[in-house]
């Protein structure tokens, strides 16, 4: 992927394009609004990562910039600020997904793989299938290998999740987001509470097991022939 | 206070406005009765005049000269004080009978010189020829409507001297006594400014506007008094509660670095330091979110909703989490409880209530969740069977980085109650914490939306 990361702070940009070079991507870099906004606007991203508050332009404002310029590029924004308004302000302005200083680098992979493959909203699809697992999202059905499975609605909506992102880790803290809603960090071990259920009905008399544990970051869903 | 100073303020300047409203009317009040009352005297004289002379002029249409001689002189004789004087005069001038009067006039004001020549007289006079050549002159002295219009003026300009004076004098009291009152609001501001921030206005018993201001800036001292006390209190607390798993932090990397050999313990030693940070970094987001609850800036975006619902969702997401643990968690409510709040932060609110259950209480305990309406209110309770907390800490658990004695060795920053008590204080809610015997209930009560 070609990823742009537009970040002042010298240290975090190196930090995020060797992680991310490590990976295969290409890196562009900017270290402030304005050249940052030039590259955006001028060039072709499969991804941005764009700091909060930057010398020049700040992010809010390159973000609005670059979708009033019609200019669709999924953005994740990063910010050293913890406060709930500020993730609200972020997407409101058009960025696709915000990640907290500091992070684990896991965390920043996790959401660019999540962003760019995202599928536009007219087709998502409603059926969604990892090998033998298939689900029905109208009817709200879950089979697998022929047999109906009977799933809590949080469970559904868990279950969901990692078959969207099929293929692609998903991290605690995006579960929580995504699933419970929850933009703080619980106490208890709520996430793997649920996932230890889900596995119970979805993959414990199935043989093949889908549902991995990666260790330390998170969680993906696959079939693993 | 020196008297410049006192001309200089707003309620002298007040005084000398009202002072010169008040002279200015008076002087119109003045000329109107000098005006009226000269004029009526001017009136009087002359109709006494004319009237005079009517009589005279009938007596001699029909009696004849002569008798007109005889009744002038007789008039003029007998006249008194501020009476009239009678001249007739012959063709040259000569005075058949009567005084002198000057000729000349025939009707209006004449001055007359007195016999040394200096002072004069002022007269009125009405002169009449008759047929033969004679001239017939009535007239009287108005000096004194002079007087009494020269009174009139006295009169006036010593009441106004006294209305000025006392304007002035009135002006000048009022004015120090609201110099006294502001001085002492400059002096509490001047020492608060020095560094005494116990220092307040003196507030009388009377209750007015002074009392009323002075009293409003206490009550904002107070508060700002409260907020800085609460700053000071939030710094020691972080301070002192960061500086713990600082040091532990710092332990961790020294004794790595001296006995740390092989690359295996390096790896686990970069681990527990991260986790040790991120610990560190989760207590710092703690805290900010706190003071921003604190804030109160999210009450902007507060919206209707069910509590019931919000309540049975964290429940029916933390009753796995309760059942692994081997504690059984129930819901209870009757209705839909509609309040006036923040979604996040509600949620919040009751995750925060259902772990500290969940964490602080033994496999077994029971954790019950129930909302239910009261009078106004709706309430949101959540109980259990555990251990409790014993009734002198009970007050202190919604404090920053509070610990109990028994929680001390459970993981947890000692900020999860405190995050409940500026949520709910943010959305007017009251928190109440009951023993259950055994076991610890707290309840928020929220005022309920109808």
């Amino acid at each position: 992927m070609k990823i742009l990361v537009i970040e002042d702070d010298i240290s975090t940009a190196s930090y995020i394009r060797n992680g991310l070079t490590e990976l295969g991507h290409v890196v562009d870099t900017a270290d402030n609004g304005r050249d940052g906004l030039f590259l955006a606007a001028g060039e072709r991203f499969d991804v941005m990562i764009i700091d909060r508050m930057l010398p020049g332009l700040d992010g809010l404002a390159i973000v609005k910039t670059i979708r009033s310029a019609a200019i669709k590029t999924p953005v994740l924004f990063l910010t050293a600020l913890a406060g709930i308004d500020d993730r609200v302000d972020g997407l409101e302005a058009g960025a696709d997904d915000y990640l907290v200083k500091p992070f684990a680098f896991a965390e920043l992979a996790a959401r660019i793989t999540a962003l760019a493959r995202r599928p536009p909203i007219h087709d998502q699809p409603t059926q969604l299938a990892v090998a033998d697992l298939e689900m029905d999202l109208l009817r709200r059905k879950v089979r697998r290998g022929g047999v109906d499975i009977d799933l809590q609605p949080r469970e559904f909506r868990l279950l969901e999740y990692l078959m969207q992102n099929a293929g692609r880790m998903v991290t605690r803290t995006m579960l929580l987001e995504h699933v419970w809603e929850y933009h703080f960090d619980p106490k208890t071990n709520i996430v793997e509470t649920h996932m230890s259920r889900l596995r119970g009905k979805v993959d414990k008399d199935f043989g093949k097991t889908l549902i991995e544990t990666i260790r330390g970051s998170g969680y993906m869903i696959r079939d693993p022939a | 206070m020196t008297l410049p100073r006192i001309v200089r303020t707003a309620s002298f300047r007040f005084a000398v406005i009202v002072a010169a409203f008040i002279l200015v009317s008076g002087l119109a009040l003045g000329l109107i009765v000098y005006r009226s009352v000269s004029a009526a005297l001017e009136q009087q004289v002359a109709d006494q005049v004319d009237r005079e002379m009517e009589r005279l002029l009938a007596e001699y249409r029909s009696n004849g000269i002569e008798h007109l001689t005889l009744q002038v002189n007789r008039r003029q004789n007998a006249r008194g004080r501020e009476a009239l004087d009678y001249s007739l005069q012959g063709v040259r001038g000569v005075v058949i009978a009567g005084t002198r009067l000057p000729t000349g006039t025939t009707s209006g004001r004449i001055s007359v010189p007195d016999a040394d020549g200096m002072a004069a007289t002022t007269l009125f006079v009405r002169t009449q020829q008759l047929p033969f050549g004679e001239t017939l002159i009535v007239g009287t002295d108005v000096g004194w409507i002079a007087n009494v219009q020269e009174k009139i003026l006295t009169a006036f300009a010593s009441a106004m001297g006294f209305i000025i004076a006392f304007s002035l004098i009135g002006g000048l009291w009022l004015s120090s006594r609201f110099l006294l009152r502001l001085d002492a609001m400059t002096r509490t501001a001047t020492s608060i400014i020095g560094g005494d921030f116990s220092s307040r206005i003196p507030v009388s018993a009377a209750g007015d506007d002074f009392d009323q201001l002075g009293g409003a800036f206490n009550t904002m001292l107070d508060r700002l008094a409260m907020t800085m006390e609460s700053l000071r209190q939030v710094s020691n607390d972080i301070a002192h509660d960061l500086r713990t798993p600082l040091t532990r932090l710092r332990q961790t990397l020294d004794e790595a670095s001296r006995t740390a050999t092989s690359h295996q313990s390096v790896q686990l030693a970069f681990q527990s330091a991260g986790e040790q940070v991120d610990d560190i970094l989760a207590t710092f987001s703690a805290l900010l979110r706190i003071a921003q609850i604190e804030s109160g800036t999210r009450r902007h975006g507060f919206a209707v909703l069910d509590l019931a619902a919000l309540a049975r969702a964290v429940s029916d997401d933390f009753r796995s989490v309760a059942e692994d643990k081997g504690q059984v968690l129930s819901f209870f409510c009757d209705h839909p409880q509609m309040i006036d709040g923040d979604r996040e932060l509600l949620t919040q609110l009751i995750v925060n209530l259902v772990e500290n259950a969940i964490r602080h209480t033994p496999q077994g305990s029971q954790i019950d969740v129930r909302v239910a309406g009261a009078d106004r209110d709706a309430v949101l309770t959540v109980s259990d069977n555990g251990p409790g907390v014993p009734e002198a800490e009970r007050s202190r658990i919604f404090d920053r980085f509070y610990r109990t004695e028994a929680s001390r060795t459970t993981s947890g920053n000692g900020l999860g109650l405190c995050l409940v008590a500026a949520i709910a204080d943010l959305h007017d809610a009251t928190i109440a914490t009951e023993d259950r015997a055994p076991g610890l209930a707290i309840s928020v009560r929220f005022a309920r939306k109808t």
